[in-house]
């Protein structure tokens, strides 16, 4: 799922017609206010049952489906584009394709870490791009080991892309099986 | 540029999505009033109903059950919004970029303790920047405490600046 700018704002805005919705309820209950004795309903059911209000619930009703479809969609993940233009003099224009990349690294941390499950993914930073792998440890991993194939991978990527056209960033999950980390019984 | 640490998706993506259901739900609603009042459908208009029923002196007690679980979702709504993205790992030190969640920073640790000597049982918990080992002991040994702190840091080198404490239990015979 992505994270939308508008989910906040759209969140708080329903979250207030909600509270103002149920202090409606209750109010007209227990008449906290009196407010209810002075609200006119015969004006509410002649505006709801005028001709005018059934053309505009109609396209009220269409305006909010198509924007709780969008609410619903806009939130997919979107495939990142896998072209990065690496930095080159002249005319000459050089473009990698991060999607190659990616299997390599996984296999290169997979079998230089004491991890497993890699799954990788790609985000944009600015004109690059950074990889995300995400492993999960193996529980007997000591801190050291997992450092220094870190590093080594951080290097060769930092080695093959000098301007930084590309980076890694490792993230290590907890172990996927809880039961793992006991002994295996030898039969 | 640099990235954003990595973190957990915020409550209001989830909220969001609740959200967008509840504009559905008051599409339906609109869209059902046009269509009965424009004699599409042969049945009565549920906006109407829900109109007519202002006139009575207290709404049902379905109607108040609504009300008060609507106030309760929108409170929670509001709260859900206003929380941020929680980090879901923590940077490991050297030059790489390299992030431990604390849930596998528990499993090194609590298979660290286990392999001390005398050692049954071993479970590791992070709170902030601390981190608690409870071992379970073998009965009579004479293993110390400073032997499993000694591995458990041995373990996590580089990994995460904790303050370890360990809290050792004999078990009973």
């Amino acid at each position: 799922m992505r994270r939308l700018a508008v989910d906040r704002p759209a969140v708080i805005m329903l979250g207030l017609l909600l509270v103002v919705l149920g202090g409606a309820v209750l109010e007209w209950r227990f008449d906290f206010f009196g407010g209810w004795d002075r609200l006119e309903t015969d004006r509410i059911a002649d505006a709801v049952g005028a001709d005018w209000f059934a053309w505009a619930a109609a396209g009220a009703a269409l305006v909010l489906a198509v924007l709780a479809v969008w609410w619903l969609l806009a939130r997919i993940p979107r495939g990142v584009e896998g072209r990065v233009p690496l930095a080159a003099d002249g005319a000459d224009r050089i473009e990698v394709d991060v999607r190659s990349i990616v299997p390599k690294l996984r296999a290169d941390f997979e079998r230089a870490a004491p991890v497993d499950h890699v799954t990788g993914r790609r985000r944009r930073t600015g004109s690059g791009q950074l990889i995300e792998l995400r492993a999960n440890v193996d529980p007997r991993a000591d801190g050291a080991s997992l450092l220094r194939a870190a590093e080594s991978l951080t290097d060769s990527v930092a080695e093959a892309f000098p301007d930084g056209e590309v980076a890694v960033r490792l993230l290590i999950d907890p172990p996927r099986r809880p039961g793992a980390r006991k002994t295996p019984r030898v039969h | 540029m640099k990235a954003r640490d990595p973190r957990r998706l915020p409550a209001a993506t989830w909220f969001g999505l609740v959200g967008a259901l509840l504009l559905a739900a008051l599409a339906l609603v609109l869209g059902q009033h046009a269509a009965a009042a424009r004699g599409w459908t042969g049945a009565d208009s549920w906006l109407s109903a829900a109109v007519a029923a202002l006139d009575d002196p207290a709404p049902s007690a379905l109607v108040l059950a609504c009300g008060i679980a609507a106030a309760l979702l929108g409170l929670w709504l509001l709260v859900a919004a206003c929380l941020p993205a929680r980090r879901s790992h923590a940077r490991a030190t050297g030059r790489s970029d390299l992030w431990i969640a604390p849930r596998a920073i528990e499993a090194l640790a609590a298979d660290a303790a286990e392999r001390a000597p005398g050692v049954l049982h071993g479970s590791g918990e992070v709170r902030r920047r601390r981190l608690r080992v409870e071992a379970l002991l073998s009965p009579g040994t004479e293993a110390g405490v400073a032997g499993i702190v000694d591995r458990v840091g041995d373990r996590l080198s580089g990994l995460a600046d904790l303050e370890v404490s360990v809290q050792a239990k004999e078990a009973s015979r």
